[in-house]
Parts: C-alpha cells; sequence; structure tokens
C-alpha cells in the first residue's frame, strides 16, 4: 500500500470518529438538559408538593441545581468522562452507573439473539424474493410489512404470550432463567417480538435493493458476457449488502428502543424495564445514565458499521472523506 | 395516457379502508346506546356477545363503543401531530440537501445525535419531561419527527442539485429560494408523502406504546394503548379486552401502509 | 453467401402501453460486415440491437412477423430471439456487446481484472489462475497501463475510455464471432471516441468479427461500417453501402443527420 492511500485511509478513519465524537458531545449536553428541561422545579417533580424547603434546598443540592448552569454542565461532564457516572440514583441511593452495568447483560442477550434473528430471517428470504419477482415468497415479502407496519410491539409480546406460553405453554411467560440454555429459552419469545418488528423493512428494502442491482446497466454486461446465473448472483448480492448494512446500521437504534418496551411485557430485568421504573420514581441521574448508556452504544454500532462499510467498497471513503454527511 | 387508470390498487384500497374506519369511529360512539367512559359493575368483563360484540372491559364499558371513541383520540392525535414536523423536516432537507456544506453537517450531527437515542427512550423521556397528555405527545414528536422527513429530503435534493437543469436555472438568474419551492419541492414532495404515510403508523404506534406504559395520554380519555396495557392482567382469561384494541390499530396501520404502497407504485410508474 | 444474422419484421412493443418501439424491421448482415445502424434517440435502434442479442430491455415484448416466424436467425437458422430469456451463449455463433455507458456497465465493487477473469474462465474454461493472467494480458494488449497486471483498479479509478476498454476486453473474452456495440463511444471525449473507434476496427480486422454498430453519429458510422442502416420512427428509412447513403443520401431524414456533423465538425460528438 503506498503512503498516499494510506493517508485518505486515515483522513476517512479520522472524519468518521471525530463526528461520532461530535455526536457523543451533543448526546451529552442533550442528557444534561433533561434535569434542566422539565418545567416548573425538578426538585418539587421529585419531592411531591408536600416537600418541606430545606429538603427542596437539600435535592437542589444533590442534582447540583444550587449552582450556574455552566458549572452544572462541568460537573456534570466532569463526572461522566472520569467516572463514567451520572451521579448516585434517587431511588436507591448507589451509582446510576452500576445500576445500568448491572441490568446490561440481559439486554445484551436480548438485541444480540433480536441481531441475530433479523439477520438470519431477511438475508436468505430477500433474495429469494427478489430472484423470483413476482412468486409467492415475493407476494408474502411484499404483503408482510403491510400488516406488520401497524402492529405496537407490546402488543405482538401479548398475543405471542396468549398464544405461546398461555395456551400451547412451549415458552416462559416471562422472565429469565439461568444458564445459556435458559436464557436462549427465555429469549425466544421477547427476541421474535423485535425480529418480527424489524426483519420485513429489512427484507422490503434488500430486495428492492437487490431489484434494482439486477436491473443496473453492469448486471446486463455480465448477462451479455454469458456469465452463469449463479456468478451473476455474486456480484449482485455485494452490491446489494452495502446499503442493506447501512440501513441495519441506522435501525439499531430502533432494535434498541424495541428491547426497551419488550423488556417490560415479558418483565426481564434489562435496561429498560430499569428506565421505567426510574421514569416513574423520577430518578433523573439514573435516567440520565440509561440514555447516556444507550446511546453510546447506537453510536458505537454506527461508527462500527461505518467502518465495515468503508472496508467492502473503497468509495464510502473517499466521498466521506470529500464531504462529511454530504453523500447519501 | 389515462391518468385514472393508473392510480395503483392498493393506494386505493388503503384510502377506502382508512375512511371506512375514520367514518366506524365517528359514527359508532354517536349511536351506539353505551357511555365509553360511564362504569357498569354489573357487566364486568363479558365476552363478546349479541348486546357486546367486543364484550366489555374490567369496569364493565362497551369494548366496540370504547374503542372506537379511543380511535377519535388516537386518530385526531395522529393527524394532529405530524403536520408540524412534516413540514419543517421538508423544508430542514431542502436547505442542507440543496445548500450542503454547513447547513447539511448541523443537520446530519443533529440528526445523528437525536437518532442515538433509541426511539422509545427518546420518547419516554421527552414525553416525561414535557409532561404526559396530549401537550407531551405535541412536543415529544416535533422534537423527533422531523429528522425521517429531512433525511429523505436531503438526500433527494442533494441528488437532484447536482443535475444540469438545476445549473442552468441558476445561471439563468432564477433565485435559490426560487428554484427550492418552485423546481426542487414538486420534485422531492412526493418521496416526502410516501415517508408521510409510513411514518403516520410509526407515529400512531408510538402513541398507543406511550398509552401502555402509562406516559400517554391519562384515564378516563380512552386510548388503545391505555385499553391493552388494561387488559394485560387478564390476558389469559379474558383475551378480548388487550387483543381488539391492538387489531384496531393494526386495521389502521394496514390502511396507511397500503397508502404508502400506492403512493410509492404510482411515483414508480 | 448466407447472411450471419437475418432480421425479418423485427416487432418490438412496449408492453405497458402497446406502442410499436420497432415496426417490421427486417436486413441481413453477411458474415465479416460492419453495418451501422443509425438515427436519432427513439428511433428503435438500440432496441434492435438488443433483440439481436436476445436480452430486450424489461418491459417490451419482442415479435416476428405473420405466423409466428422468429425474427432473428443465425447462419440459417440456429436460434431465435423471442426475447424469452434465450441465454446468448445458447446461438450457434457466438455474441458479445459492448455498451453505451463504460463505467454503468462495469461492476463498482469488483476489480476490472477480476471481471474480465470471470469471464475468460467461464466462456473459455481456464483455471481462475490463467485466466487472471490472459484477462491482464487483453487488457494491456487493449491499451490499458502495464500496472494492472501487479494492482487491479475499480471502474471508478480508470477513466471513460479506460473503461471501455475494460469494456471491450469483456466482450472480446467470450471469443465472439459477432460484435454489437451500441453507442460505444457516445459518452466518450472526442478525442478518446477517434482512438476507441481505430481499436475496435483494428480488433475487427485481426479477428475477423462481423460487427452491427449503433449510433446517433453518422460521422462514427462512417468512419467505421461498409454499410449503413438508417432508422427513423422504429422504421428503416434508407440502405445502403456507406459511400452511396453519405454520398447520395435519398431521403431527407439522411440528408439532415449528415447535415447535423457537417456543420458542427466534432465539435459536440
Amino acid at each position: 500500500m503506498t503512503t498516499p492511500r494510506r493517508a485518505a485511509l486515515a483522513t476517512w478513519l479520522g472524519g468518521v470518529i471525530v463526528h461520532a465524537l461530535l455526536v457523543v458531545a451533543l448526546v451529552a449536553v442533550g442528557v444534561f438538559l433533561i434535569v434542566r428541561l422539565v418545567p416548573g422545579d425538578p426538585a418539587q417533580m421529585v419531592l411531591g408538593l408536600k416537600a418541606r424547603p430545606e429538603q427542596i434546598a437539600d435535592m437542589h443540592h444533590r442534582l447540583g441545581l444550587d449552582q450556574p448552569l455552566w458549572r452544572q454542565f462541568a460537573s456534570f461532564l466532569g463526572t461522566l468522562v472520569t467516572t463514567g457516572d451520572t451521579g448516585e440514583s434517587i431511588a436507591y441511593h448507589v451509582s446510576s452507573r452500576a445500576l445500568v452495568m448491572q441490568r446490561m447483560p440481559v439486554s445484551l442477550w436480548l438485541i444480540g439473539c433480536s441481531a441475530a434473528l433479523v439477520v438470519a430471517i431477511s438475508l436468505p428470504l430477500a433474495m429469494t424474493a427478489a430472484l423470483h419477482k413476482g412468486g409467492w415468497i415475493d407476494q408474502l415479502v411484499r404483503v408482510v410489512p403491510t400488516v406488520t407496519l401497524g402492529m405496537p410491539e407490546f402488543w405482538v409480546g401479548l398475543v405471542l404470550i396468549l398464544v405461546f406460553a398461555v395456551t400451547l405453554k412451549v415458552f416462559p411467560v416471562g422472565g429469565t432463567q439461568p444458564g445459556i440454555d435458559g436464557m436462549l429459552y427465555s429469549m425466544a419469545l421477547p427476541s421474535l417480538v423485535i425480529a418480527l418488528a424489524q426483519t420485513p423493512f429489512i427484507v422490503r428494502s434488500l430486495r428492492t435493493r437487490i431489484l434494482d442491482v439486477l436491473g443496473a446497466d453492469f448486471v446486463t454486461t455480465l448477462r451479455a458476457a454469458g456469465l452463469p446465473e449463479r456468478a451473476i448472483r455474486r456480484h449482485v448480492l455485494r452490491n446489494s449488502l452495502l446499503p442493506a448494512l447501512q440501513l441495519y446500521g441506522m435501525k439499531v437504534s430502533f432494535l434498541m428502543g424495541g428491547t426497551l418496551v419488550v423488556e417490560q411485557v415479558f418483565g426481564l430485568k434489562g435496561v429498560g424495564t430499569l428506565l421505567f421504573s426510574a421514569i416513574t420514581a423520577r430518578d433523573f441521574p439514573l435516567i440520565q445514565a440509561v440514555a447516556m448508556y444507550c446511546a453510546l452504544g447506537v453510536v458505537a454500532v454506527s461508527v462500527a458499521v461505518e467502518i465495515a462499510g468503508g472496508l467492502i467498497d473503497h468509495r464510502v471513503r473517499g466521498r466521506a472523506a470529500a464531504s462529511r454527511g454530504g453523500a447519501r | 395516457m389515462n391518468a385514472a387508470a393508473r392510480v395503483p390498487r392498493t393506494l386505493v384500497a388503503g384510502l377506502a379502508l382508512l375512511a371506512a374506519i375514520a367514518l366506524a369511529v365517528i359514527v359508532i360512539p354517536m349511536v351506539s346506546p353505551y357511555d365509553p367512559v360511564a362504569e357498569d359493575v354489573s357487566s364486568m368483563l363479558r365476552p363478546p356477545s349479541a348486546a357486546h360484540p367486543f364484550g366489555t372491559d374490567q369496569l364493565g364499558r362497551d369494548l366496540l363503543t370504547r374503542v372506537a371513541a379511543a380511535g377519535r383520540v388516537d386518530l385526531a392525535l395522529m393527524v394532529g401531530v405530524e403536520a408540524a414536523p412534516f413540514v419543517i423536516g421538508t423544508l430542514a432537507g431542502l436547505v442542507a440537501g440543496y445548500r450542503g456544506g454547513w447547513a447539511d453537517r448541523a443537520i446530519t450531527l443533529l440528526s445523528d445525535a437525536l437518532i442515538a437515542f433509541p426511539f422509545y427512550l427518546l420518547v419516554a423521556v421527552v414525553a416525561f419531561v414535557t409532561g404526559t397528555g396530549v401537550k407531551g405527545i405535541f412536543l415529544t414528536f416535533l422534537i423527533m419527527g422531523w429528522i425521517i422527513f429531512a433525511r429523505t429530503v436531503k438526500g433527494a435534493t442533494a441528488s437532484l442539485a447536482g443535475e444540469e437543469w438545476v445549473e442552468s436555472a441558476r445561471v439563468m438568474g432564477f433565485s435559490d429560494a426560487s428554484i427550492l419551492l418552485r423546481q426542487m419541492l414538486p420534485n422531492v414532495l412526493s418521496q416526502a408523502v410516501t415517508v408521510l404515510a409510513s411514518d403516520m403508523v410509526a407515529l400512531l404506534v408510538a402513541i398507543v406504546t406511550l398509552g401502555y406504559l402509562g406516559l400517554g395520554i391519562a384515564p378516563p380519555t380512552p386510548d388503545w394503548g391505555t385499553m391493552i396495557a388494561d387488559g394485560q392482567s387478564f390476558l389469559a382469561t379474558r383475551w378480548w379486552v388487550s387483543t381488539l384494541p391492538g387489531c384496531a390499530v393494526v386495521l389502521v396501520g394496514v390502511a396507511l401502509a397500503l397508502i404508502g404502497d400506492g403512493l410509492n407504485d404510482g411515483r414508480r410508474a | 453467401m448466407t447472411a450471419l444474422i437475418r432480421v425479418r419484421d423485427l416487432t418490438v412493443t412496449a408492453r405497458a402501453t402497446g406502442a410499436t418501439l420497432v415496426d417490421g424491421v427486417s436486413f441481413d448482415v453477411e458474415p465479416g460486415e460492419t453495418v451501422g445502424i443509425v438515427g436519432e434517440s427513439g428511433s428503435g435502434k438500440s432496441l434492435t440491437l438488443r433483440a439481436i442479442l436476445g436480452m430486450p430491455p424489461a418491459g417490451v415484448a419482442v415479435a416476428g412477423g405473420k405466423g409466428g416466424a422468429a425474427p432473428v436467425t443465425f447462419d440459417g437458422g440456429a436460434g431465435d430471439a423471442d426475447g424469452t430469456g434465450d441465454a446468448p451463449q445458447a446461438r450457434a455463433p457466438r455474441m458479445a456487446m459492448i455498451f453505451q455507458d463504460p463505467v454503468a456497465s462495469l461492476d463498482p465493487l469488483c476489480g476490472v481484472v477480476r471481471q474480465v477473469a470471470e469471464v475468460i474462465r467461464y466462456r473459455q474454461g481456464a483455471s481462475r489462475r490463467e485466466s487472471r493472467a490472459r484477462a491482464a494480458d487483453l487488457l494491456v494488449s487493449l491499451g490499458l497501463p502495464e500496472s494492472l497486471r501487479g494492482r487491479d483498479r475499480y471502474p471508478d479509478q480508470l477513466s471513460g475510455g479506460q473503461c471501455q476498454r475494460v469494456g471491450l476486453a469483456m466482450a472480446l473474452a467470450v471469443r465472439p464471432d459477432i460484435l454489437l456495440c451500441d453507442e460505444p463511444t457516445t459518452a466518450l471525449d472526442v478525442t478518446v471516441q477517434r482512438r476507441i473507434l481505430d481499436l475496435l476496427a483494428d480488433r475487427r480486422d485481426r479477428l475477423g468479427l462481423t460487427m452491427l454498430f449503433v449510433t446517433h453519429n453518422l460521422g462514427v458510422a462512417a468512419h467505421l461500417c461498409s454499410r449503413l442502416i438508417v432508422m427513423e420512427h422504429g422504421h428503416i428509412v434508407e440502405t445502403g453501402p456507406t459511400a452511396r447513403v453519405v454520398g447520395d443520401p435519398h431521403h431527407p431524414y439522411t440528408r439532415r443527420l449528415i447535415d447535423a456533423i457537417a456543420h458542427i465538425p466534432e465539435a459536440t460528438r
């Protein structure tokens, strides 16, 4: 590899990372503002209307509200960068970060299982649908999103519980069971719910993309050159995969959002249930910690996807370096 | 070419279904002998029958009347809440796509930062911060909703801006505003409207989910989400309480998805 | 002498509208001949070429004359082009085609040597290693830089002219008897155009190719072809030896085409 090429690669990689850092900074500002944007007095909101003035003052101190805004932000950011924490949880009186970390494994299990399920379902389905355009799988792939689009995930969860857990008794109603096999068993229904919500759109857009590529000039060239169909398929798949990967990266945020709600439906002790209990308890530092770590997770995945995309397609690197965010 | 013959069947079906739902939602509470809010402890949790086609809920209210009344609330909210983000997002996308440079960068950065928060986390937190109820829902989707339109329109505009006729319009002395609004907008609007149809479904689902989580419309105002949540505790024995309001959501989703598909097909044809 | 390609009452219609795009065209191409099909865009010349290749674009129907006679036959009736996806390699004479947009005609994610090598591997039955070496040889012989032997390049790292040389290599890798050219120089600069045309003429003479050359530029066609077919609105309006058609055009449309190159020599194309 020559030096200018390596330099271009470094510029591109640097751009990706700088953009990610800017996003994280903006995310941190947003998370900080959660407390500030509450109309009225957050301390009053936490303690209720019957709180005594000295309790309010104490809460102001604990939330740092007795300081000027810039100082609040500086200390928030300082704590966040040095300890990765957003302060002590009001409800539990322990580090919010520790609480999030404690709940993280269950959520990661759920996300991992769902993501694996989505990929395993969508890739073969999209390819089959596009190659046999108008066939029954294609019809199915086109009709299913129309129906699933309006299905709230929590409702699908309830229906699946009704069918598979209550009536057929093949899967647990909720909660988690010990061991890897127990975990997989417990994750079956929840991850199916998330996959059902995500797959139709991935399949549909991947199918459209494959059809677009099938209509591209270069496919005509390959056909005219008399390449066998399986060789042409390889070219088509490689060209369709990158946008699908990027779409998948963008969908990660929805995937994670879905897991938060689905945890609630299945009573899984993950970050999602922690979030909603924190919201109910008006536990500001804990809400902030959940928001911060979820956002960090999404940013990390997007960076990984962008880097993977750049490694697949050399043009992504050049385009992104030329104008960050300018290219689609 | 005959314009009428080219209207996709999916679009017609979607519009017809939506009209039927709207009609049902408006008419049923007017003709129903039951009140959607008043409790009737003498007829709690009755299964579907001739008197109560959808059965009754845990407070003895007729479920069909309630589903229709909730539909009025949720559908009106869905339409009302989507307007502002649609306009803001489309305009922001136009400017960012046409101008490029810092406007593009700023919008990309801002939308990336907002998108970094898992959707329901952001919705839940914003709803919590802005307060529950209609106002909260409105503010939540004002903050979130513009992104998808901005991204769609930005991409479409950027690819148009590179074309020759735009360059020649600029050379001929048309102002940027006139190029954007008179020439670009009509070209990218169809894409934005297609997104609008499917985004409205996502919005409805989000409104209902907020209700389910107790962060949306507060009781006693009927809402599909709170109704589903109410039924969750007796899901095993009284299936209809949770299932039927959910079916209503799915039905609206199908109608809007058909419309979106139809618009999409029409655009490509 | 029997015609190598025999086109009889070739009719191409658009499936959606039923519009006739090519209307009962008939002509013969003798072995070793270079025939130019000239006309403006929309005259049906490219569709004619695609129909001969047996790969009509999606959305059109190809038909022959009365009684279901095949519209295109080769070498006295070895194959037909009915548009049902009959693979080109199944025909008696081998055909290859080069296309108008040289960059878009190559897989953007695949190195050019690899693309040509793949054709050699499948069509000539060579091993992976062998076909790669042959592909590099072929590309270098067609004027691409020697450095390709060391490191492969992607299509967007090459100029349009270089990409068209790659396109020619893809076509020659088939070892064709007939080379179909669809406006292969239209997208290129004038200076590059001439070099590609000379290269085409050189390979044709060396390999004894029969060539069908579609272009809207009568000048380009005259440079290369021994016989011309002039098409307008799906019909053949004039046909004859190049010298006669250019020197003494019978049809007013042909005269207009000649005027078009006479007045702006080399300026636009």
